[in-house]
């Protein structure tokens, strides 16, 4: 007993020993860094530093370590290694485990950057199982030279091993066992505090774990996780991504409210499903989101000579089943969170303040994500640009998203045969786009059900001047700068391309004996309109406009009259609910609250929380609501939790798709 | 150890740290902060350590009398000059040639007693105004006098424990508010001071210089990325915690640096290197004056070969400037030609 205690007194390595551990871990810690740093840079996507050229990739990680966020990476890769050593208490094998950990993240990071241009996130790690399938997509040679690494790393491991252990009385073999530890007392206290630190951000919340980074110098990049990674590193990128704050608990929250919320709706959607008399096959649904299409009349104190460049547009609004003004949540950006409303019919207001990218903060953690797409047989999504943006590729997988068709698609290319352009701009145009469109839904079979959604690229920013030539369209008010005046005037020539290419896609659309319906919406107003403040004009800079259009094949098969301005403001994430209003198809519980909302509850004025615009376009907050549209607001903050960061007490069949 | 050849150590630090110290005064951050950053670091620590080791065992009455002979009263007599110097070239019109901090000798005295080195909010409200690098002068002396006290204490655990929770506090405090006479910064440099206090009887003589030296110099560089400068002026830092650490090993670094040129400079080199960082507050209090009141900082942003020659005519004028001083004191005003170490 008392030679059991005495090996657990505090004795260690002595100072020489900790400072030669701390030598060696320092300079793996840098080298890590540098490294993993090195994979970010070194990459064929032109953000930033990244570059092919090996050399400049290096330099560009060294510069890396002038910036306060390397400190992290050091730290935490300092304190893994120190965990490692202490574990083992084997030198080299400790050694040996930690560079085989950094080889491994550095293939994993390097290869999902080449495919993605997004780093290794928390999420990811749910794909370790399935080591075979991702051995199988890593380049080759990268994967051969990291295998010939780790041997030799085993081999000269063992040899120092076996020679450390004959040769105990060597100076060298001294120096390293002056750096283990000798009794376990030390051994346990060093191992428990480098564990807790290692796992603090798993524990903390995210709340925490986000002031944390912050105390590091995290500067969050919320639009691109490439780009984040590039500023902060791929370690911090990574633990930002362990935890985020969804949605906190609604008021009442319990198994046994959410069992009369089930309950509830699905006698609602009984209710609505006596009158409703499709189901979705045989038809295809698009969602159009016409990237920063707003209607340039609407811009206050803006006027150009020449013709109405929205005039088909209008008039497509007026001929459409349902149409009005969109209450967009971005200005000058911001697509994806618009486009997650559109799919999800969830409104962004409702979550946290915090969470501002549901591609990234919501998708990858929600228990479920039920969307409209999820309804069709056939699910897939056009975007004539690279798909990298906004976590896409991976949120798609949980929004069932079958097919997503990007310029940079290794799976599914965007054709170039499609991509081609106006003038000098480096988008592709809508009316190519639109031909691709009409030609995946000429491509379905009759059958099945197809959801369809492009997202076009020709008026994303920054607007060149003379971009298409020599504009017919000139600003004569406001008064601008040369170069603001031309840039607004390549915006306003670029959605007269997209009002007559429109116009011809309802054309083409109205020849198709295929029932299509299509939601078409410009999803925020460009930031091209310098003397507009948007939060001067909250109101009218939000404003965008939609309409829901119908095909005559699409008319006779809902046989149903629709006030065409029943939903005159409208939230986008009013969407799955209207088109299945539009298309008169049977709806499952939550569906059938969403159009409960839809029917009871002005329209959630994205761009202000608690914010609401009637049908006649006056604004409300919640306390200007009744008490019946209230108990419906908390009904859905309940399922928006339930569904997201909740217990999951809703029944499956709440969500059928 | 001898304690004779820990005197040398420490006079080489000493040196060390003047060297140190102007090229921080000198260079301008925005264009160089990693450099700036990496020598906050190690200056301010190894400044405090010196000051600590000097303490002796004399008892409180001398050490009194030590600390206000060579802290307060070269910051009195700096500042008062500073500030008349400040008068007359206001009413000479001499701008161009000298420098002008304050607007009226009020302002000066005001700043003066409350002692912030840069402008900040304060007790009395957020000053515009800093007496610059003579704020060390004060620090040192709150801080050895604070020491003095905590020097009742005979367990030493309790002491390093007490140490430390002024250091904790003298953090904390810094980042509500500036605290008169650089209090903030006479807290957080407690670990230091009573390092240097210590340093007469520990045994530095195992440490394996080479490993403790890079190791230093990586966690230091590492730190100076990270969290940026150890401001000591302002009381600030980032990371106060890992900060400690490292700047513990970056002293430790600077010591045995120092340690390894007491066997490598021969004696005469050796006598002349230590004259740099002999009578340090003499040297702070010109360097303070020379920073504050001559426009040094208009000639910074010249190519690197200028700012070696402006660096050393800087660092001349200080050295002549105190050997003046001292030749007055030690023939006049009956000065000790060792007095620190008295």
């Amino acid at each position: 007993m008392k030679k059991k205690f005495q090996n657990f007194k505090l004795t260690g390595p002595s100072f020489n020993g900790w400072m030669k551990l701390l030598l060696i871990g320092l300079i793996f810690s840098i080298c890590t860094t540098v490294l993993l740093q090195f994979a970010m840079y070194f990459q064929t996507w032109g953000r930033f530093d990244q570059t092919t050229n090996i050399g400049q990739a290096f330099q560009a990680a060294c510069r890396f370590m002038e910036r306060p966020q390397a400190y992290f990476s050091v730290l935490v890769g300092l304190i893994l290694f120190i965990f490692i050593i202490v574990l083992i208490n084997h030198l080299f094998i400790g050694i040996a485990t930690y560079w085989v950990l950094v080889i491994v993240a550095f293939v994993a990071e390097y290869m999902k950057m080449k495919a993605r241009n997004e780093p290794i996130l928390y999420s990811d790690l749910s794909e370790v199982t399935a080591v075979g399938g991702l051995t199988q997509m890593v380049d080759k040679k990268l994967l051969f030279g990291a295998i010939i690494f780790i041997l030799l790393l085993v081999i000269i491991v063992v040899g120092l091993e076996t020679w450390i252990s004959k040769k105990r009385t060597s100076k060298f073999a001294e120096s390293v066992h002056g750096m283990m530890f000798q009794k376990m007392g030390e051994r346990l206290l060093v191992l428990c505090v480098s564990i807790v630190l290692l796992g603090t951000p798993f524990l903390a919340s995210a709340d925490n774990n986000r002031a944390l980074l912050e105390h590091f110098g995290y500067k969050w990049q919320s639009v691109n996780t490439g780009d984040d990674t590039m500023e902060n590193g791929p370690i911090m990128t990574f633990v930002s991504n362990i935890a985020t704050v969804i949605m906190r608990e609604p008021s009442g929250y319990s198994a046994k409210s959410m069992a009369k919320l089930d309950q509830k709706y699905e006698k609602y959607a009984a209710d609505l499903n006596k009158t409703r008399t499709n189901n979705l096959s045989g038809q295809t649904v698009i969602t159009l989101l016409s990237e920063s299409l707003t209607n340039p009349n609407k811009v206050k104190n803006l006027k150009y000579t020449g013709t109405d460049v929205y005039k088909n547009i209008n008039q497509l609004k007026k001929n459409a089943v349902m149409s009005g003004t969109m209450l967009s949540s971005g200005y000058g950006g911001g697509t994806a969170n618009i486009e997650y409303m559109t799919l999800a019919g969830f409104p962004l207001n409702t979550y946290a303040p915090e969470m501002v990218v549901p591609y990234t903060q919501l998708v990858p953690f929600a228990d479920k994500v039920p969307t409209l797409p999820g309804l069709f047989d056939k699910r897939e999504v056009i975007h004539p640009y690279v798909g990298t943006f906004y976590n896409r590729c991976d949120a798609y997988k949980k929004m069932a998203i079958q097919k997503f068709y990007t310029t940079d698609g290794q799976t599914y290319k965007y054709p170039s045969s499609y991509a081609g352009t106006l003038g000098k701009s480096g988008y592709t145009a809508d009316k190519n786009s639109y031909r691709y469109l009409l030609k995946k839904i000429a491509k379905s079979s009759n059958k099945n059900s197809q959801f369809l959604q492009l997202m076009t690229m020709q008026n994303h920013m920054p607007y060149e001047p003379g971009e298409y030539g020599n504009s017919k369209y000139k600003v004569t008010s406001p008064t601008l700068s040369d170069t603001a005046q031309k840039q607004v005037e390549t915006y306003i020539t670029g959605v007269h391309y997209t009002d007559v290419a429109t116009k011809k896609l309802i054309a083409e659309l109205d020849k198709m004996q295929r029932p299509v319906t299509m939601i078409f919406y410009g999803d925020h107003w460009p930031g091209v309109f310098t003397f507009v403040d948007p939060n001067k004009q909250k109101e009218r800079s939000h404003e965008t406009d939609y309409f829901i259009y119908q095909n005559k094949a699409a008319r006779e098969q809902s046989k149903q009259t629709l006030n065409q301005h029943e939903r005159a403001y409208a939230s986008p994430s009013d969407f799955p609910a209207l088109a299945l209003q539009a298309t008169n198809s049977k709806v499952s519980p939550l569906f059938a609250l969403q159009t409960k909302i839809v029917n009871e509850l002005p329209a959630f004025a994205n761009y202000q929380r608690g914010r609401f615009v009637d049908n006649d376009g006056h604004q409300l907050s919640t306390k200007d609501l009744t008490k019946k549209q209230k108990t419906l607001l908390h009904d859905l903050k309940l399922v928006q939790y339930d569904l997201s960061s909740g217990k999951h007490y809703l029944k499956d069949s709440f969500t059928k798709q | 150890m001898q304690l004779l050849e820990k005197n040398r150590i420490v006079k080489i630090l000493a040196s060390i740290v003047i060297i140190m110290l102007l090229l921080m005064q000198m260079i301008t951050i925005p264009d160089h902060p990693a450099i700036y950053n990496f020598l906050t670091w190690l200056t301010w620590p190894a400044l405090f350590f010196i000051a600590g080791y000097y303490i002796s065992e004399k008892g409180i009455k001398a050490n009194v009398r030590h600390i206000v002979r060579c802290y307060l009263l070269p910051y009195i007599v700096t500042g008062v000059l500073i500030i008349v110097v400040n008068k007359i070239t206001q009413v000479l019109r001499l701008n161009g040639w000298i420098n002008t901090p304050f607007p009226s000798m009020k302002t000066g005295l005001v700043t003066m007693l409350y002692g912030n080195g840069w402008p900040t909010g304060t007790l009395i409200g957020h000053r515009d105004f800093g007496i610059g690098l003579l704020w060390v002068l004060l620090a040192l002396f709150f801080g050895v006098g604070i020491q003095l006290v905590i020097n009742k204490i005979r367990i030493r655990s309790v002491k390093i424990v007490i140490s430390l929770a002024l250091m904790v506090l003298g953090f904390y405090l810094g980042t509500k508010v500036q605290l008169p006479w650089s209090l903030d910064a006479a807290l957080i440099m407690q670990p230091y001071i009573l390092l240097g206090q210590s340093f007469k009887t520990v045994s530095i003589t195992n440490i394996s210089v080479p490993v403790t030296i890079v190791v230093g110099l990586l966690s230091v560089w590492v730190m100076a990325i990270g969290s940026g400068p150890f401001e000591l002026t302002l009381a600030t830092t980032r990371y106060w915690f890992l900060g400690t650490v490292t700047a513990m090993l970056g002293l430790i670094m600077l010591i045995l640096i120092a340690s390894y040129m007491t066997k490598m400079l021969s004696n005469r080199f050796y006598d002349w290197f230590i004259e740099l960082g002999d009578k340090q507050s003499v040297n702070i209090a010109i360097l303070a004056f020379v920073i504050l009141m001559l426009p040094v900082g208009q000639l910074i942003k010249v190519p690197y070969g200028a700012f070696i020659i402006i660096y050393l005519i800087t660092f001349a004028i200080v050295l002549a400037g105190k050997f003046v001083i001292r030749y007055i004191g030690q023939h006049y005003f009956n000065w000790l030609e060792d007095e620190e170490i008295s």
